[in-house]
């Protein structure tokens, strides 16, 4: 498994960056895992921003937005960890569920050899439904990965005909933004805040070379992945 | 349109049989099963010139977004417009109300080298 080098980048350098692995003719996994430098919200594939978003609280709060490839809800990165893994698709299952699963399995590996209270699959013990919010985080599917009953890892996929990429972030610091729940329409402070949750007491860079081992446990040793210009090389 | 009667490729689209050098694409039941709940289907370009096999719309599923491709090369005239405001078709009825678009100047001979409903099935088993 290939793990791209690369040196801080914009969010949208970063989704132009995901957008080339998926395309690129690889027949191993490639893994990137980054923590966005400053607060930076991230849109899905065919959302509509002038409807789900207070655009005017996002130009206020002057926070960076950017197109992802992958599907879902919008998300915000601050304080998190960010990863994408691209896997050929003969390695995983062919439904989208099972793919899910099988690519978040490291993820939730890691989190629970630092907080075995994590749970996943479960779902989260909020009540009534949480389908229609613009806010990834404020979705909890069956298969979300939640800690006291809130969720703390958002994903969502790319797929094509050779390759899987699937996006994730996990939240680790809480927010420097206050009222992070103003950025997305349609959304009570209190059901985000049933709904969000951080692993704050988890220690950042520890959390990262525990998914950097178990995604190599599940995918192959580690290989550096450099990129110049546009060229790659190992 | 029945099963049988349409034609298949690898990536579980199927073509109906060419009428005046027209046919509706769609994606298979079995593809419709892997996806999951289909929440938005991306409009086709109407008018864009499509080779067989190049990305032609992208489906969105429990979070996944999803290239289809074209399964025979043509020109897309038309987009199944009833899916913006119902993409559940494709779950519900793939086969039929939930076709995705309409190719025009297809070679029939083109369509009859596609898989037949009893070869996709075999290639569903092996996969």
């Amino acid at each position: 498994m290939y793990l791209v080098q690369e040196s801080p980048l914009s969010m949208q350098e970063s989704m132009d960056l995901d957008e080339s692995l998926i395309n690129l003719d690889l027949d191993e996994p490639v893994l990137r895992i980054y923590c966005p430098q400053k607060p930076v919200l991230t849109l899905g594939r065919f959302q509509k921003p002038e409807i789900e978003m207070d655009l005017n609280f996002v130009r206020e709060a002057g926070i960076e937005c950017a197109r992802r490839i992958t599907g879902g809800k919008a998300l915000l990165h601050d304080g998190g960890i960010t990863y994408t893994i691209v896997v050929p698709r003969v390695l995983v299952s062919d439904t989208v569920s099972d793919s899910y699963r099988e690519l978040s399995l490291p993820v939730y590996n890691a989190i629970s050899s630092l907080e075995p209270r994590v749970n996943w699959p479960g779902k989260a013990d909020c009540n009534g439904t949480s389908l229609g919010f613009s806010a990834c985080f404020a979705q909890q599917e069956v298969e979300t990965v939640t800690f006291c009953g809130r969720k703390v890892v958002g994903s969502a996929q790319r797929r094509n005909r050779y390759r899987v990429l699937q996006h994730g972030e996990i939240n680790v610091m809480k927010p420097s933004l206050s009222e992070p729940w103003r950025l997305f329409v349609g959304i009570k402070p209190e059901e985000y805040q049933a709904r969000v949750g951080y692993l704050n007491h988890l220690n950042r860079e520890e959390l990262i070379a525990v998914l950097k081992k178990h995604f190599a446990q599940s995918f192959g040793t580690l290989k550096p992945l450099f990129r110049k210009g546009s060229l790659w090389s190992q | 349109m029945k099963a049988e009667e349409l034609r298949y490729t690898k990536d579980h689209e199927w073509a109906s049989i060419p009428q005046n050098g027209k046919c509706l694409v769609g994606i298979s039941d079995h593809a419709q099963k892997e996806l999951g709940d289909i929440v938005y289907v991306e409009e086709a370009q109407t008018g864009k010139l499509v080779s067989a096999g190049d990305a032609s719309s992208t489906v969105e599923s429990v979070k996944a977004a999803s290239d289809i491709y074209a399964p025979l090369s043509g020109t897309i005239c038309r987009f199944n417009t009833e899916l913006n405001n119902n993409p559940s078709l494709v779950n519900v009825d793939p086969l039929g109300a939930g076709w995705l678009f309409e190719l025009e100047g297809v070679a029939v001979a083109d369509w009859e080298s596609l898989m037949s409903y009893e070869d996709y099935q075999g290639y569903l088993t092996s996969l």
